[in-house]
This record gives structure tokens, sequence and C-alpha cells, in this order.
């Protein structure tokens, strides 16, 4: 057990030499390729994974803020349109108020004005009634009756015309 | 000594006395092939198969044996050569890991009943050692060149009259390294079979069935036990070497 034996010391060193011979060559490389380009792919994959993380994450944030600022302003555009709509309806109203007033006016004035030209007609009328009466009075010579008669007939005639009138 | 079942006594270290399987001499050298190494070329004919099928199956996806393969390949990597040697210690990796994974399944195979283990023989495990040792003194005089790596054993500024002294010890320290380590495998392996033999050697000696299933609760535990052996011894043999290889790699400190 404890006596040297060459034989078995370069057995010992034929079988580890060749061993580590053929698995350098046969296990080792391979496997530790294998290990390594999967360690390069796991990185490769989390780095890229941490990116589009970080993309999402400013995209959200990009659209958030369009969100808001697209919420503003439709708030404005409501507040403005109620704004210029309110403003309009009250234009309208005035407008309208003082339009009918005017129109009332207006139609006060023209009544007034024929009012006005009817009485003139009247008073022509009246006036060139009492120049044939006595113009009529003058050319003929009348009798008291006749007078009477005359006087109630222009009387009887104005009081036709004035009916008409009013 | 006795026979077996004489009675008297039983010799357990009659299990690791070597035997000629075939005789075969060349020259004067005997290299007949005894047990120890065929249970050699089993376990270096094992090793080679079982990791050059894992090698030629890769899978980008492991599971199964290939995983537990890439386990111990990149434990060894990661563990006993960067993080011992460090970077430029990669091209130290197949020995290192060689060592690990041969003199693992050599160390196993002898939990086989009926096999030897070739470790438990002091001729192995020197052979390992001396390959370590001129490795590492090879690794060192590559690095600093022969006169660098051997006068980087006197630290610069240590007194001339200290040198006497100092240098023997450096000497020894040098050949106790490769004579530890091969001491070490070789007791731990041959210890740990030599109990579980103590063990079966006492059913026979008392010859009594109530006594029996005392040893065989022993052999039991003390099995369980040299598998974890065989895994530490392995795993210390080869992180020396690792470390003694950073030794030569690294004389500045």
């Amino acid at each position: 057990m404890f006596e040297a034996d060459p034989g078995l010391i370069i057995w010992t060193w034929i079988c580890f030499i060749t061993l580590v011979g053929l698995l350098a060559k046969f296990a080792y490389k391979p496997i530790v390729a294998m290990i390594e380009s999967r360690a390069i792919s796991i990185k490769e994959e989390l780095e890229s994974s941490e990116k589009a993380r970080q993309d999402a994450e400013a995209l959200l944030v990009q659209y958030q803020s369009q969100l808001d600022e697209g919420r503003a302003e439709v708030q404005k555009m409501i507040e403005e349109g109620r704004s210029v709509g309110e403003k309009l309806k009250r234009e309208i109203v005035d407008k309208a108020a003082e339009e009918s007033k005017e129109l009332v006016k207006k139609a006060q004035e023209e009544i007034e004005r024929e009012k006005k030209k009817a009485l003139m007609e009247l008073q022509e009328q009246v006036a060139e009634l009492s120049v044939q009466v006595a113009s009529k009075m003058i050319s003929e010579t009348l009798q008291q009756k006749d007078h009477e008669k005359l006087i109630e007939n222009a009387l009887a005639q104005v009081k036709e015309d004035y009916a008409k009138t009013q | 000594m006795a026979e077996a079942g004489g009675g008297a006594a039983i010799d357990p270290l009659h299990h690791f006395e070597v035997h000629p399987i075939v005789e075969f001499h060349v020259g004067g050298l005997d290299l007949s092939i005894t047990q120890p190494v065929l249970w050699m070329f089993i376990a270096t004919v094992a090793t080679f198969g079982l990791l050059t099928f894992v090698a030629a199956t890769l899978k980008r996806y492991p599971k199964g044996l290939q995983n537990f393969i890439e386990m111990i390949i990149d434990f060894l990597r990661e563990e006993l050569v960067i993080n011992v040697i460090g970077k430029e210690g990669k091209g130290w990796f197949p020995l290192i890991a060689t060592l690990f994974l041969f003199i693992l399944s050599c160390n196993l195979m002898g939990l086989i009943p009926g096999s030897f283990t070739p470790t438990s023989n002091i001729n192995v495990t020197a052979a390992l050692a001396i390959l370590v040792f001129f490795c590492v003194q090879g690794a060192g005089i590559r690095k600093y060149g022969f006169v660098g790596y051997f006068k980087a054993f006197i630290p610069s500024g240590v007194p001339t009259w200290i040198l006497p002294v100092m240098l023997p010890i450096e000497f020894i320290s040098l050949f106790a390294k490769p004579f530890s380590l091969a001491v070490r495998l070789f007791a731990n392996m041959m210890a740990g079979h030599m109990v579980i033999l103590v063990f079966l050697s006492m059913i026979i000696l008392f010859k009594s069935v109530f006594v029996t299933p005392l040893p065989v609760i022993g052999v039991i535990i003390m099995y369980a036990f040299e598998i974890f052996v065989a895994l530490i011894q392995a795993y210390i043999f080869s992180v020396l070497t690792a470390s003694y290889l950073s030794d030569a790699l690294h004389m500045e400190h």
C-alpha cells in the first residue's frame, strides 16, 4: 500500500492527461461557450426589456400630458363657446327689443300723420264747401226757405263727410 | 494474517493490497493492469462519457443532467478559477476542472461494492500531486522567468543573516504543498473505507444476529458520509491547486 509503484503512477498520468485533453476539447469548450453565449443573450434581453420599459414609461408620460392638454383645450373651447353664445343671445334680445320699440314708434307717428292729414283734408273740404255755399248765395237770389234748405244741405253734407273720415 | 471468518482477527488493510489483473511489462517497468488501474480506467471513461454526452446534446434551454453538469462547470470556472486565480487563470481551467472531476469519480468508484478506490492508493494521489507541482512551477517560471521566479521566494528587504533560516523553510514549504495534497486525499479515502471495513468485520467477529444491526447502521451512515467526503476531498484538491497556481502567478504579493 505504501510501496512505490511506478507503473501505477505512470497509468495515473496517462489517464489524467488524456482526460484533460479530451475534456478540454470535447466537453469544456462547448459547455463553456454555451454558458457564456447564454449569459450574453440573457444580459442583452434584460437590457432590451429594460429599455423597452423605459420607452413605454416615457410614452405614457407623453400621452398623459397630451391628454391633459387636450382636456384643458376642450374645457377652454366650451367656456369660450358658452360666453360667445351668451353675448350673442344678449345682443339679439337687445336688438329685437330696440327694433320693436322703433316699430311701435314709427306706427304711432304714421297714425299721427294720417290723422293730421285727414283733418287738414276735412278743413279744406269745409272751406271749399263754405266757398261754394257763399257763391251759390251770391249768384242766386234765394228765398229764406231756400237759404235754410241750402244751409241744411250743406251741414248734412259736412256731417256725412265727417262721419266718413271718422 | 488470519483468513476471513477465522474468528481471531481480520485485517482491514488486506483490502488495499494491489494485485495485478493483467501482467504487462515494458522494459524493466511493471505496467501491469492492477485493480486501481482498472477502476481508474472505468472512472476516466465514465467521466469522459458523461461530459461528452452532455456537451454533444447541449440545449439552449438546459434541464436535468445538462443543468447539473453546467452548474458544476460554471462553479469550477467562476469560484475555483476566476475567483481564486483571476482572469489570467482561465487557461488553467481544464486542469483544475479535470482534477475535480477525475478525483471525484475515482472517489465515487470506491462506493461500488467490490471495487477498488484508486485514490486510496498513495501512488495515484502522489502522481496527481507531482503533476500539480510541475504545473505550478511551470506557470511561475513562464510568467516571471526562471531566475525571476525563484528570486521572488526571497522577499526584498529581508536582512541577509536571516536567509540561511528562510531559504530552507521556503524550500521545505515548496515540497510540503504537493506532499500534503497527496497524503490528504489518500488518507481520507483510505480511512473512510477502512471504517466501513471495520464495521463489516464486526459482523463476522461477533457472530451474533443481535449485534449485527449495529454495524449495518454504522456502515449505512459511513456510506452516506463517504459520498460527502468524496465530494469534499475532490473540491479541496482542486481548490488548493488553484490557490497554489494563484500564488505562483502573483509573486509580487
